[in-house]
């Protein structure tokens, strides 16, 4: 595999990590130009599970700027204009409007995901890493991020919960998984 | 759940919704080889020879520890290893050299139980045993430390505690010095062992007399005592003593005030006090805050307490050994970094980072000898884990600074693979004053006050005369402000620097400070400013020192 075609195999998903840690577009696009950078520094092709690994560098890297910046995730206004227009262009009005409501809400229950439950939600869903890969990234035991995963998807069901959110409905609502 | 599940998944992954940037752009650039964001931080990439370097580490790591050594685990080190943790961590996992080596000279058993050497430090774990009927609360000694095999003396720190069920005093002697050689012939020396009890004498402190008050003590080795009290507002009272002693030996016995309630019960400070400060006069002076209002309680009593020699046993306790490098030596690894410091004056840098299985010492150098470095708080980021630190000064080298942080609950694996990361906390900076004088006038008993400012910070000054001295006290009102260090006056263009009566400590939250001048007579004098600190409790610098495997 080429330099190239490494990179455009993991962009999107370095990006999207880099994103959901950062809320922040620019610093986003900036850390994902950094991870691509330090992975080629290295000795990448000896490397066995290089998605894994990659996704690794990208969260310590988040996790590092997160860190120094004390950042708690910011609103990002352009990106709601950035939803909107994607929505518009293939949904009805109807459905527009509830689908709105839905996104606004995930944006914001995202948002208010801690940065330790967020890296466990990105590294999973985002990178597709196994249990025994984040917790190899994150340095934490198997048991922890499970926990992390469980936690952070109750507190998304909590807060849907709160906000009696349509959709929610169809779904047990005081049942455990 | 599952269905949120779903949802999530699909949010986090539906590449439609997702605003991307130019990857061919971005593509561009990565070529150029240059990092963006993390560049700017330092971020320092070990070559990937060194990841081979230390995947041979760990496999020996690992091999050392499934040799472990028992011996030791016989006493619980955990308590007076409460500081060391890297060193409580390697004896839980059976690293350290056994020794068990003992000499009984006039009833007292010296042990070294285990020995840890490696590329930062030697510690050597002992016990001594007194004779059953040994009296006193602690023991001291002359003189401990290592003679090499040139018989050169190699001196150390001792810390050790009364273990009330096994009858021994269990401690720890530390020292930089480290071997050259893979094994070396060396000497543990004790000289004189002291029997050393707790002293208490009654004095009839006045506390609401804030006039220097001197209580003649003729006991113990103690000549007397004075105290003297300042107000520091917010309801609180500093109280000075300063204990001049009739017997050299008794110094550094810790004598201190005790106030105690009505209820005979000691009266807590209000913050840390400061024991033992030496005066160019020979005296101790000790610093202690208390709230107004429980040392001028009815009924507050006040005593001196102190240690003092009971007796002494003249003779030297000697252990021979061959202390080894060999178990922790081959887990260390030492790289040159060379981070510069941003922001931190005297051209400071991370210069090296030695990396031992029981510590991890970073040596900080600057172009400027006795550079002051702004923070007073150090951590290292391994991973997940926070490590504290300490800053130590070099010995006998003011241009660098070491920053020592106890290696607990990680392995090897992991300091090698996981990236590093240095945090300096809680910024205090040293500021020089300025060529403005302040203008003290209608100097008196009586306290005049006056308001000056200086890089946009208040002071309040006040100034009076007592018992023939001046006494200028500052502070300010902005908590960012840390203090004037001290004042001075011009005479004949000759500075003439006040006493500094509050001893204070960088970065605490009391930028009151108190200037004496001894013998003044005039109305009014010209002081300024020589220098002051300013605080930023939450300034934060993280510097990338590797960035793992």
């Amino acid at each position: 595999m080429t330099e190239r075609e490494l990179f455009d195999l993991y962009n999107k998903d370095v990006y999207r990590t880099c994103y959901y840690m950062l809320r922040n577009a620019q610093d986003a696009e900036d850390l994902c130009h950094d991870v691509f950078v330090t992975v080629f520094r290295q000795d990448w092709q000896s490397i066995e599970h290089t998605r894994a690994w990659i996704m690794r560098i990208a969260m310590n890297q988040c996790l590092n700027l997160l860190k120094r910046k004390q950042a708690q995730l910011k609103k990002q206004h352009q990106v709601q204009i950035l939803h909107e227009q994607a929505t518009a262009s293939i949904k009805s009005v109807d459905t527009i409007v509830l689908e709105k409501a839905a996104e606004e809400e995930w944006e914001e229950l995202l948002k208010q995901l801690p940065d330790k439950l967020m890296a466990v939600v990105t590294l999973r869903y985002i990178g597709e890493l196994s249990l025994t890969e984040i917790a190899e990234t994150l340095n934490i035991p198997v048991g922890t991020v499970k926990s992390r995963l469980h936690k952070a998807l109750k507190t998304m069901r909590k807060k849907l919960e709160q906000n009696q959110s349509l959709w929610l409905k169809g779904e047990n609502q005081f049942g455990t998984h | 759940m599952e269905r949120i599940e779903k949802k999530l998944k699909n949010e986090l992954k539906n590449a439609d919704k997702m605003a991307y940037p130019d990857f061919d752009k971005m593509w561009s650039s990565i070529q150029q080889d240059e990092l963006k964001i993390t560049e700017t931080e330092r971020l320092v990439l070990p070559p990937p020879r060194k990841r081979k370097k230390y995947a041979l580490v760990a496999g020996l790591a690992i091999a050392l520890m499934a040799t472990p050594v028992y011996a030791a685990l016989n006493y619980d080190w955990s308590d007076i290893l409460s500081y060391r943790e890297g060193i409580q961590t390697a004896l839980e996992q059976g690293l350290g050299q056994k020794i068990e080596q003992s000499i009984t000279k006039q009833d007292i058993t010296l042990t070294v139980h285990t020995a840890f050497i490696d590329d930062n430090r030697t510690i050597l774990l002992y016990t001594l045993k007194p004779s059953a009927s040994w009296k006193g609360d602690h023991i001291g000694f002359d003189r401990i430390g290592l003679k090499d095999e040139d018989g050169n003396f190699i001196e150390g720190d001792y810390v050790h505690q009364w273990n009330k069920e096994l009858g021994v005093f269990q401690g720890y002697f530390e020292t930089s010095w480290v071997a050259q050689e893979k094994v070396a012939d060396t000497q543990l020396t004790i000289e004189n062992i002291y029997f050393i009890g707790d002293g208490k004498q009654s004095i009839d402190y006045d506390p609401t007399n804030n006039e220097t008050q001197v209580f003649p003590i003729h006991k113990d080795g103690i000549d007397h005592v004075t105290l003297q009290a300042f107000e520091q507002g917010e309801g609180r009272v500093v109280l000075q003593s300063a204990v001049t002693f009739s017997d050299a030996d008794t110094k550094n016995k810790w004598v201190r005030i005790i106030a105690m309630d009505p209820m005979n019960k000691p009266i807590q400070e209000a913050e840390s006090p400061v024991f033992g400060t030496p005066e160019d006069t020979g005296a101790y002076i000790n610093q202690q805050v208390f709230t107004a209002d429980s040392i001028r309680a009815k009924d507050a009593s006040f005593e001196l307490s102190y240690m003092h020699n009971l007796g002494v046993i003249k003779d030297t306790w000697r252990i021979d050994m061959k202390l080894s490098k060999k178990q922790l030596k081959n887990s260390s690894s030492r790289d040159v970094l060379n981070i510069p410091l941003e922001n931190v004056p005297g051209g400071t840098k991370v210069r090296e980072m030695r990396v031992t299985p029981t510590q991890i010492r970073l040596l900080l150098t600057s172009e400027e000898k006795y550079t002051h470095i702004p923070y007073t708080k150090y951590q290292l980021a391994i991973g997940e884990k926070l490590l504290d630190g300490g800053r130590w000064e070099v010995e006998n080298n003011p241009y660098q600074t070491e920053l020592r942080f106890e290696v607990a609950g990680l392995s090897m694996d992991t300091l090698a693979s996981e990236p590093i990361t240095l945090i300096a906390k809680r910024r205090v900076d040293v500021v020089d004053g300025d060529d403005q004088p302040i203008h003290l006038t209608n100097i008196s008993a009586k306290p005049q006050s006056k308001t000056s400012t200086i890089g946009g910070y208040p002071i309040t000054w006040t100034y009076y005369t007592k018992n023939n001295n001046l006494y200028v006290e500052s502070s300010s009102p902005d908590a960012e402000f840390g203090g004037v260090t001290q004042t001075y006056y011009l005479h004949q263009k000759k500075r003439n620097y006040g006493t500094p009566l509050i001893i204070s400590l960088l970065g605490d939250d009391n930028n009151m400070q108190i200037d004496e001048y001894e013998n003044f007579k005039d109305k009014e004098l010209d002081i300024y400013i020589w220098k002051y600190t300013t605080n930023d409790p939450n300034a934060e610098q993280h510097v990338p020192l590797t960035i793992g495997k």
